[in-house]
């Protein structure tokens, strides 16, 4: 059990959250499953096997747990909705109004771990073994994962006429 | 970074650390509800205790199926053990 304390976490906390917070809500795309998200994850990383006092530790860690729990949600989702979608014949996008700006949309046009992958390589500045375990995945397949990743979002940007220079 | 030496050329990839940057730099939306840290500490306090509860529980959750099953395989023992008996008093 990690050795934490109220203000080991609080200290923690304070300088994390708005990080998780961010990667929650542009993987996921809504604000309330990010608000519950990191809630989540800064809940579950006290009762971790985890020196309290390895910042670098934690960190990935907290990143690590709201990737399972945002994993969690999209095979819960998945379930859901292909019953939902039976039912009713197509699926329904819903998106968050104030997620769709001129800056994420093309962002919000990838999957949701192509979201992941790009956002901890870019701006976590995550390697290939951080990335895959954040996401529970093997880091051989990171690479190609990546790549792909890049690919398509440089294709959505390169389609909407969006560019570094360009804006 | 050596993972990015394929088809998106170093200016292509310019632009998309750039985009991702300012992406990463926007600024949280209003509809960001952090809960106070205080309340999340006891929140994750309940949630320890709750888990450590949970933790010592499982195995006697588990042994409850077990032991009533293990009386009613004795019950039937003792049943077939005593019908002969039961059989010359009835």
């Amino acid at each position: 059990m990690a050795n934490w304390d109220e203000r080991t976490f609080a200290s923690f906390y304070e300088r994390t959250w708005r990080a998780v917070w961010l990667y929650a809500y542009r993987v996921t795309g809504h604000a309330s499953d990010a608000d519950d998200i990191v809630q989540e994850a800064f809940c579950r990383i006290i009762s971790a096997e985890i020196d309290a006092s390895d910042e670098e530790g934690l960190r990935r860690y907290v990143f690590r747990i709201a990737g399972n729990l945002m994993a969690d949600r999209w095979r819960r989702a998945a379930r859901e909705g292909s019953w939902l979608e039976r039912l009713r014949g197509a699926p329904e996008v819903h998106v968050d109004p104030e997620y769709d700006d001129s800056v994420s949309r093309e962002f919000a046009a990838l999957t949701p771990r192509e979201r992941a992958l790009l956002w901890l390589a870019y701006v976590e500045g995550d390697n290939h073994q951080e990335i895959a375990d954040a996401l529970g995945l093997r880091r051989g397949s990171i690479k190609v994962l990546l790549f792909r990743a890049r690919a398509k979002l440089r294709d959505l940007l390169t389609a909407r006429g969006v560019t570094a220079r360009a804006q | 970074m050596s993972w990015f030496d394929r088809n998106v050329t170093a200016d292509e990839e310019q632009h998309l650390a750039g985009y991702m940057t300012r992406l990463g730099a926007s600024p949280l939306p209003r509809t960001a509800r952090m809960p106070d840290v205080e309340l999340l500490w006891v929140k994750a306090q309940m949630l320890r205790r709750w888990e450590a509860e949970r933790k010592v529980q499982a195995p006697l959750d588990l042994m409850e199926p077990v032991q009533i099953a293990a009386g009613l395989v004795a019950a039937g023992v003792l049943l077939v053990w005593a019908l002969p008996s039961l059989l010359k008093v009835f």
